[in-house]
């Protein structure tokens, strides 16, 4: 078993820094204490050919930081790139091939235009869906429109995820938006992919976020308040999303929680950070992962259940929505948000007696997911 | 275009080298593109070298397989002929009678 024993992050946003020096920044703080512990460096990151022109990058990152000589590997799996770095720290530990491993989630986003952002996520769909202008926005646009029509679910209830999200993101001085918006602003905002807008939407953000694992057994010698990995699940989908048999379930999503929860024995969570890339997103994956009912997670955002008070906060972060997504970042980022909260660190938006966390990364349009349950106590 | 395995018909928009259904590896690109789009919905966020905006249609083809297209108009509920990722209108939807 694994344990969270250090964090840190970076601010998200559109930083000037490269993505080196971000990670720089994220990383830093952990090893000036365990520098000389730390036997394995995960990498999670998927666009650094693309958008920064470097190959190699967890080799760089190694030298970068004066560990020239502590093996490293590369975790791509585009956005749940972070669930996936976990779950190989995590392996590695088990199975004894590592000791203490330190997962950096880090990208460098911001230095390409919109379009050639959309453009290069794009990429991870199959040539002739992408071909046919498909985008992971657009996937979004449609999955809003059907799930309004089959369960009879009003407009504003994506616009209460991005208000709640941005909320949010104001008590977190790490998220990249730092602006609190009102339902019919979010309405009114430019549409992106019908019917959601701007608001609706994670930014394009650089960041950087880092975490320390050990064994449960070790965990101790490095810190007094260690965060406990309780279970783990990761599960695919189709790349092809015209293949799928029902184009508003997120199967990898549903199937991934199973897994987590059941290995945690654990039913109910008392908080989660969910991959809401864009609003609707975060509704289907609480419904899938059992967080809200199916069908009728909506209500549960005019009730105010998901805020930090509520009976399920989902978020707390501010979600990729606020907080910014980092694709490489995004995943290691919501793991550090669980530390914070089960170690009662999270400040002004500390869910009260948080036991036990949950958070989903997840790739692509639920191409993978990976779910992670974490506790206070092992 | 639309793949099919000789196997067992198994069909999908996306080109595989083999079938996720039966396994075979005999996937035959055939020239069927015609359907009834189900859902159209507009994208004013798009990619390099794609308009600025246009609508995204989902179309099921002959109830063999479903696919995307897109188009400068709605063509929700008519049926389409996809070619190269773009939707053209053969038949607009029937009035309501
Ligand atoms: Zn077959």
């Amino acid at each position: 078993m694994v344990a969270i024993v250090a964090g840190h992050i970076t601010k998200f946003g559109k930083r000037k820094e490269n993505l080196l020096q971000l990670v720089a920044e994220a990383t830093i703080p952990i090893i000036t204490k365990f520098a000389d512990e730390i036997d394995f460096v995960v990498v999670s990151n998927t666009y650094s050919g693309e958008f920064n022109s470097m190959s190699g990058l967890n080799n760089l990152i190694a030298t970068y930081l004066g560990m020239d000589y502590v093996p490293s590997i590369r975790v791509d799996n585009t956005s749940g790139s972070g669930g996936s770095a976990i779950l190989v720290g995590k392996s590695l530990i088990d199975s004894g091939i590592a000791r203490r491993v330190l997962v950096i989630g880090a990208e460098k986003m911001s230095e390409k235009s919109t379009k050639q952002v959309t453009s290069i996520i794009a990429s991870l769909l199959p040539k002739e869906e992408r071909n046919a202008g498909l985008t992971l926005p657009s996937l979004a646009g449609l999955l809003a429109k059907e799930y309004m029509r089959k369960y009879s679910a009003p407009r504003e209830s994506f616009a209460l995820v991005a208000v709640k999200n941005h909320h949010n993101a104001m008590l977190n001085p790490y998220a990249h938006i730092q602006k609190e918006v009102t339902v019919e602003e979010v309405l009114k905002a430019p549409i992106i992919a019908e019917p959601l807008t701007l608001y609706e939407f994670s930014p394009i953000s650089d960041g950087a976020c880092s975490i320390l694992l050990t064994s449960n057994e070790e965990s101790f010698s490095f810190t007094e308040r260690p965060v406990f990995i309780k279970g783990i699940g990761t599960a695919s989908d189709s790349s092809s999303i015209s293949s799928r048999e029902d184009i508003i379930s997120l199967r990898s999503v549903r199937e991934a929680g199973a897994i987590a929860l059941k290995n945690a024995k654990v039913e109910k969570v008392n908080f989660a950070e969910l991959h809401d890339m864009a609003t609707v997103l975060e509704i289907v994956e609480a419904e899938e992962l059992g967080l809200l009912k199916k069908g009728e997670g909506w209500k549960a955002y005019f009730e105010g259940v998901t805020g930090i008070n509520g009976e399920m906060p989902i978020n707390t972060s501010g979600g990729l929505n606020s907080k910014g997504h980092p694709i490489g970042a995004s995943g290691v980022a919501q793991a550090y948000e669980a530390f914070l909260q089960l170690r009662n660190e999270a400040g002004n938006r500390q869910v009260k007696d948080a036991r036990v966390g949950l958070s989903l990364s997840m790739a692509g349009f639920g191409n993978s997911a990976t779910v992670i349950v974490y506790g206070a106590e092992p | 275009m639309i793949y099919s395995c000789k196997n067992c018909g198994y069909s999908s928009f996306v080109s595989r080298a083999r079938c996720p259904r039966c396994g075979s590896t005999e996937i035959y690109a055939i020239a069927e593109n015609e359907g009834r789009a189900l859902l159209c919905w507009k994208l004013t966020a798009t990619p390099e070298g794609f308009e600025d905006s246009y609508y995204l249609c989902l179309i099921n083809i002959n109830g063999k397989a479903n696919a995307f297209c897109r188009s400068n108009e709605s063509l929700e509920g008519d049926v389409v002929e996809e070619n190269n990722g773009i939707c053209y209108r053969k038949t607009k939807e029937a009035a309501n009678n």
